[in-house]
């Protein structure tokens, strides 16, 4: 939390509301559940990054095969096992995660801007702006996301950039209609009309003035939906759609296992304890922003 | 019918007339195809129509009114699921699409069809075809007009009796729908040139010599015309309607050894035994048999152990069979076919239609891990028929792993490192595949072809098949004969003028290949036939239409109680139900 490095953000977050922030970092680390779920991101976004070097065996991520050393059981050469072609389980996991962190940040990257912008737009402006774009975030809100994911990735190739776009594309409707909701209520707010009177541009009073208002909420929402996105393609690529073989997708792995169940336990069980961590970390670390910015709301 | 008579039937056919055996003339000296039979694998969907249907058990159950048409039927009553009655629980990786005889093409449907209905002719362990619903047949002095003499007294599962009439009009309802299998006849018979000679007699006048044209009777299943009168609706076929394909789609009309007792599409069909079948059963014959859709290998391990299942299909893991050979009171049985794996090669679309490309491919995978490690019990290829035929070439030069080779042919025919990417596609969830893609993606990665997995259903897989540009460089394919001749693995993968399919993935083009077969089939004598054929193999190997990669040696798992199994070198035939004993 320092406090001269990103003027930037300086600029964008007063001194008062970093005085809040550090207040409420001290709440968030009082609470274990909160600060194990950080812990597990950080670290998980470390091993991603640097699989290559913490793989025992990072050729067993690509293009690699050794059927006289097939479904092994967890030994000291293999902590979690060999799959059925003979693969590092573990190796496997860590690519695995790069390829769900980056579905997270693909489709929250795309989703979450255009989400909240058109929630600024739709809230702020109300009439016709606000029927419009919020009827489409309705429409777009009744196609469940799984199974919209599967239709345009079979219309298309079934491929990981197709799952991406296709779970991209409806995920913005959740931001929209959160922001859309607050942004409703605030742009009546007296700050509000205090900085239409000191003749503010519209861009400065939707991104400097209103925007930051509704930050805490959607960062709480960035987070759970991180579990989700995941969880979404751990399903795609377990039914076969988004990751490609021999990528090591997680959801792949679990459902590649399962032809081999019970006697070949681990590549289902540790790809799919895998793939719990992660969203678990997600979970708890999202459960632990909501509680403290529902207190600071309360204040 | 006694069985002595029926005996004696065999002989005497299989000396004379229509005897395939030549085909397969090495057969005695050769034991492993003694054990033959042939299958096409995972072979698909094909024609199906959209599922859900499902069959209403009212056709059948009260036809007690057929006459006693031989003297050694079982007692009523033992077929109505009843207890002391037996039943055979098998299970199989793909639904039932259809059990029309007119349209049944993949193991599934033909399963289903050979023991619902009867052919002329059947082939037995070695290929050789016997009498079957015709006791006896003739063939003119310029092989072309085949008389058949219909056996005596067998009646349809409606009570009606087996005519001549009957088979013309099977024969006629065949070509008229035209799907199915229905050009192995279409192509060298017209319906005016079947010809009823009497009530039992029957004469087929093809439009020119055509030495495979017995075996390919074999999925001329014949049908109840009076039945399926009854129930034709308004359709394209003149005063037959529809010809009854929608009453045909789920419900039988023959006069095989079992009924269909209940379908239900997409999870299992039964039949229960005709008791008034021509032929005696065997003692513990089983009353009725269950086919379950099962394609999940967890769920097939579970029922084995609990008794729930008897005969597990042919597709599953190693390790499934690996894990219930373990068990006390289940075997597992090996057992090597006909059928082979292949790598089928797209011969027309770039970069794989360069020669050199598909050597270099071939040349460049690793058969010996592909067959001891990924299909244990397989038998090694040579060339692009399976070697315990009779007409094998022993003397093709079948490739072998050695990827500096194949870097040297791309090297010489100017390709470098990355230049090539070729698509691998082959059967979703289909371990033994996924396998086989991934260790050819690491072969050909070390000779610098970059390769691309693209698993799809097999419904896909046979809609992309039928359009050159649509097919994917590399399509791994199991293919067997589905009539007991080498014929048919020559015309259905490699002549120009099959329709393109999932069989024919090569498209391949090649005047000398059309000729040689074209030649083949219209000649008698065994001897230049063989001849023929072993050029023709001889011709294939050197083009790399595929690369030929194992002879299936294909596993069940049978509970140890169900003895009889037999094997025939012709899709699903090895599946005929009065085989099977319970001990």
């Amino acid at each position: 939390m320092s406090t001269e490095s990103a003027t930037g953000f300086d600029r964008f977050v007063s001194e008062e509301r970093r005085e809040l922030w550090q207040r409420s970092w001290k709440r968030f680390s009082s609470r274990p559940m909160s600060v194990i779920g950080l812990g597990i991101i950080i670290a998980v976004i470390l091993l991603a990054v640097f699989a290559p070097l913490v793989a025992p065996y990072p050729e067993h991520a690509g293009k690699f095969t050794d059927f006289s050393n097939t479904l092994q059981p967890p030994s000291l050469e293999h902590p979690l096992g060999t799959d059925h072609v003979g693969r590092d389980v573990l190796s496997r996991i860590l690519f695995g995660y790069r390829l769900s962190l980056m579905l997270v940040g693909v489709v929250l990257g795309f989703g979450v801007p255009v989400g909240v912008l058109l929630g600024l737009v739709a809230g702020y402006y109300g009439g016709w702006a606000e029927t419009i774009i919020m009827r489409a975030t309705d429409t777009a809100l009744a196609l469940p996301p799984l199974v919209m994911a599967l239709a345009i990735t079979s219309a298309l190739e079934p491929t990981l950039t197709n799952a991406m776009i296709a779970i991209a594309a409806l995920w913005w409707t959740w931001h929209a209609r959160l922001v859309q909701s607050i942004v409703a209520s605030e742009r009546s707010e007296e700050y509000v009309q205090a900085a239409k009177l000191a003749g503010a541009s519209t861009p400065h009073i939707l991104f400097r003035e209103i925007l930051p208002n509704t930050l805490s909420p959607i960062l709480v929402k960035v987070t759970l939906d991180a579990g989700f996105v995941i969880l979404i393609g751990a399903g795609l690529s377990f039914i076969g759609v988004g990751v490609q073989p021999p990528q090591p997708g997680l959801g792949t792995m679990v459902s590649q296992g399962t032809s081999y169940l019970p006697d070949s336990w681990w590549v289902s069980v540790f790809s799919g304890l895998a793939i719990f961590t992660l969203v678990m970390g997600f979970n708890m670390l999202g459960d632990g922003l909501r509680d403290l910015f529902d207190v600071e709301v309360n204040r | 019918m006694s069985r002595e008579e029926y005996t004696q039937n065999d002989t005497r056919s299989g000396s004379k007339l229509g005897n395939v055996s030549d085909q397969f003339e090495d057969s005695n000296s050769r034991r492993t195809f003694l054990k033959a039979l042939g299958v096409t694998g995972i072979a698909g969907l094909a024609g199906c129509t959209g599922g859900g249907e499902s069959y209403d058990g009212e056709e059948n159950g009260d036809e007690t009114t057929a006459s006693s048409g031989g003297g050694e039927t079982e007692t009523e009553g033992s077929d109505d699921g009843t207890a002391g009655s037996s039943t055979l629980r098998m299970s199989a990786t793909q639904r039932f699409g259809t059990v029309d005889p007119a349209k049944g093409t993949d193991y599934t449907q033909v399963l289903a069809l050979v023991n619902l209905y009867d052919p002329l002719v059947f082939p037995d362990t070695e290929g050789n075809l016997k009498p079957h619903l015709a006791e006896d047949w003739t063939v003119s002095d310029d092989n072309k007009t085949y008389t058949f003499t219909l056996r005596e007294g067998v009646t349809f599962h409606s009570g009606n009796p087996v005519r001549a009439e009957d088979v013309k009009f099977s024969a006629e309802r065949f070509l008229d729908i035209n799907q199915g299998y229905s050009s192995l006849l279409g192509n060298v018979l017209s319906k005016e040139n079947v010809t009823v000679e009497d009530d039992r007699t029957v004469s087929f006048t093809l439009d020119r010599v055509h030495s495979p044209f017995l075996a390919t009777l074999v999925l001329l299943f014949v049908v109840d015309k009076k039945a399926v009168m009854d129930n034709a609706a308004d359709g394209d076929f003149g005063d037959r309607g529809d010809y009854a394909q929608d009453y045909l789609n789920n419900n039988d009309a023959g006069s095989g050894p079992y009924e269909l007792a209940g379908f239900e599409r997409q999870a299992q069909i039964s039949f229960s035994r005709y008791t008034d079948y021509w032929q005696p059963f065997k003692d513990g014959a089983y009353d009725n048999v269950v086919v379950k859709i099962i394609t999940k290998d967890p769920t097939v391990r579970s029922l084995m152990k609990t008794g729930e299942l008897d005969v597990s299909s042919q597709y599953q893991s190693e390790e499934t069979y690996q894990a219930l050979a373990k068990e006390d009171d289940i075997r597992v049985d090996s057992i090597p076919t006909v059928t082979m794996f292949y790598f089928k090669i797209n011969t027309q679309k770039s970069p794989t239609d360069d020669p050199a490309v598909r050597e270099a491919m071939a040349y460049g995978f690793d058969y010996e891990t592909a067959r001891n490690q990924i299909a244990p019990g397989s038998l090694p290829a040579q060339g692009p028929l399976a070697p315990s035929f009779g007409v094998h070439n022993d003397d093709i030069v079948q490739p072998t792993y050695d990827p500096e080779k194949a870097k040297q042919i791309l090297a010489d025919a100017g390709y470098e490192e990355g230049d090539i990417t070729v698509q691998n596609t082959y059967v979703k969830d289909f371990g033994l595949e996924e396998k086989m893609g991934l260790l050819f993606q690491q072969n050909m990665d070390e000779i610098g072809i970059n390769v691309e997995l693209n698993p799809q259903t097999w419904g896909t897989m046979t809609e992309l098949a039928t359009s050159v540009e649509k097919t994917p460089h590399v399509n791994q394919v199991f293919y067997g004969p589905v009539y007991p001749s080498p014929d048919t693995v020559f015309y259905n993968q490699y002549h120009s003028g099959t329709a393109s399919t999932w069989m024919s993935m090569e498209h391949l083009e090649d005047s000398k290949v059309d000729s040689l077969i074209d030649e083949a089939r219209s000649t008698v004598d065994p001897d230049t036939r063989g001849q023929l054929y072993a050029d023709l193999q001889d011709h294939l190997a050197n083009l790399y239409p595929d690369l030929f990669i194992f002879v299936q040696s294909k596993k069940h798992a049978f509970a140890e109680d169900v003895q009889g199994y037999t094997f025939r070198p012709s899709m699903s035939f090895d599946y005929w139900f009065p085989d099977f004993y319970q001990e």
